[in-house]
């Protein structure tokens, strides 16, 4: 059984979509369960990023405000 | 065949099928632009006349780009994410965590939301118009006629660049999206030009608090709530960039950055010539000619921003029966109905309380945003079922209790009132509390710990919804 007729089984009618675009949906799920990641994902350095860019410029700047001020 | 296959392509970039790679049209800057067409508007000028009441010039950008920075990674880790992996948009993959049916409960009320900000933007498109017109004519406004017309005519042009799908909507804002920027950096030139650096830096808020400390938290609040509140309108784009690279990073350019820029102009014009609206002081400070350039394109910013909560909109229309049957051109003309009738009935009752919805948003949201960070992450390892995002049947792994997940429920209920405790957001009268968490941070933090232990006990452990 290929991996479409595997999908097709489990959704047909299941969808609430009209057969052809059902169809279409099963090609697309097959194509994206057999590839994995369709796109890149973020890589570790991404990843570094985001956690950096939280920290030093969303939080850290909370920080030096709330010493700078006092929080009373 | 080749119909065949373009129908596809068409079903899924106006429908609700995966979007595959090689149909995927935005780069990292196609997707840049995006951003900064959608982030870019009025909005982002009237946000910073309300910092400008708590705090002076810089300690506003500092907490517009602390707030937004924050609220936007949370925010966006959830939404672009998956719609980059999977080609799905924001309603499609909310399936996992709210239910089917827990999904249609949110989209109600997201969709009057939706209506109000769509009526809000055309209103300040139609008060752009009506500035550049009515100095051409050489009077003084075209009077709430003309505004009102203006504003249905936004909506018809607005219409237009959904039904006609990304690929407009990538043209469009290849061209707005630098021309605002340049647009912005003149706008701040010319007003230090006219008041002076050191009068915008200097300035003093105009009606803070006794404390200082308290005059930030409410800005850097006041940011974290419009970072989260971008919600609605996330993962639409997603799902149409050629890496997940390209669908996360440009929200940074666009939603902290950009906005970030129009949000310190309105700060600026609103410390020291009294008006954030820049449609109101551009042609008396930038002169005829580049007041008419800044005010047009700051009308076409209103449009933009518009196309995008429209497109994701409708995406998530999409799901429901009744529209799937019909052409993404009417789902889009029936979905901009109510607006239509909204500017007509009440225009401005909605556009003056612009603060109101924007504060309601923002309980709304902080809930959500937790509940969808917390099952994507923890519970689901950043891995969805694809099947059954789009099973609407009781053998769905993400069927939970007859389509609704009431722990997400139940969490999200708990939440928005959870933000009262520290923060009201329409009169900004704060508790105690609010002093060392924030509303916002208070209420993302306690929903998403009683969705991770609530979920614990009653989903993972009772197997349901298919965690692994």
């Amino acid at each position: 059984m290929t991996k479409y007729d595997e999908v097709y089984n489990e959704l047909a009618e299941r969808t609430g979509l009209n057969p052809e675009i059902e169809k279409e949906l099963c090609k697309r799920i097959s194509i994206i369960e057999e590839q994995g990641d369709i796109v890149p994902s973020l890589s570790r350095t991404d990843w570094i990023c985001v956690m950096g860019l939280i920290f030093v410029v969303g939080l850290l700047p909370v920080f030096i405000e709330a010493f700078l001020l006092g929080i009373e | 065949m080749k119909n065949k296959n373009f129908e596809a392509n068409s079903e899924a970039q106006f429908g609700v099928l995966p979007v595959l790679k090689e149909e995927r049209p935005y780069n990292i800057l196609d997707n840049s632009y995006i951003n900064i067409g959608f982030a870019i508007a009025t909005w982002c000028f009237l946000i910073g006349g309300t910092l400008s009441l708590f705090v002076g010039f810089w300690t506003s950008v500092i907490a517009t780009i602390s707030g937004n920075m924050v609220a936007v990674l949370i925010m966006i880790m959830g939404t672009t994410l998956p719609g980059a992996k999977y080609g799905t948009d924001n309603y499609t993959n909310a399936n996992s965590y709210l239910g089917r049916s827990g999904t249609y409960i949110l989209m109600a009320c997201i969709v009057i939301f939706q209506i109000a900000w769509i009526i809000v933007l055309s209103i300040m498109f139609a008060r752009s118009v009506d500035n550049l017109t009515s100095v051409a004519v050489g009077t003084e406004t075209m009077g709430a006629g003309f505004v009102g017309i203006m504003s249905i005519i936004a909506v018809f042009l607005v219409w237009i660049i959904v039904w006609k799908g990304p690929l407009v909507m990538k043209t469009l804002n290849a061209i707005v999206a630098p021309m605002l920027i340049i647009v912005m950096i003149g706008m701040l030139i010319i007003i230090s030009k006219d008041v002076g650096w050191a009068t915008i830096i200097n300035a003093k808020p105009l009606f803070p608090f006794e404390s200082d400390w308290v005059n930030f938290l409410i800005a850097f609040e006041l940011n974290l709530g419009a970072g989260l509140s971008w919600w609605p309108n996330m993962g639409g784009m997603a799902r149409l960039c050629k890496s997940t690279k390209a669908a996360f990073w440009p929200n940074i350019v666009g939603l902290v950055i950009a906005a970030t820029i129009g949000t310190a102009i309105g700060v600026a014009a609103a410390l020291t010539i009294g008006s954030s609206d820049p449609t109101e002081w551009m042609i008396p400070l930038g002169g005829i000619i580049l007041g008419i350039i800044a005010l047009i394109f700051v009308a076409i910013a209103n449009l933009t921003s518009n196309s995008i909560v429209v497109y994701n909109m409708c995406l998530g229309l999409k799901m429901i029966k009744a529209f799937q049957k019909r052409s993404w051109g009417t789902t889009v003309m029936l979905f901009l109905l109510p607006c239509v009738i909204g500017l007509i009935l009440w225009p401005s009752q909605i556009y003056d309380n612009f603060y109101i919805l924007l504060g309601i948003t923002c309980t709304f949201y902080c809930p959500l945003v937790a509940i969808n960070f917390v099952d994507y992450f923890i519970f689901r390892k950043q891995n969805l079922d694809i099947r059954s995002l789009y099973n609407r049947t009781e053998t769905s792994k993400y069927n939970f209790w007859k389509g609704i997940n009431w722990v997400a429920i139940f969490v999200f209920l708990v939440g928005m009132p959870f933000y009262l405790l520290f923060l009201n957001p329409v009169t900004l009268a704060y508790k105690e509390p609010f002093k060392y968490i924030t509303a916002s941070g208070a209420s993302v933090i306690f929903s998403g710990a009683l969705y991770y232990i609530l979920g614990k006990v009653l989903l993972l452990k009772n197997n349901v919804g298919g965690y692994k």
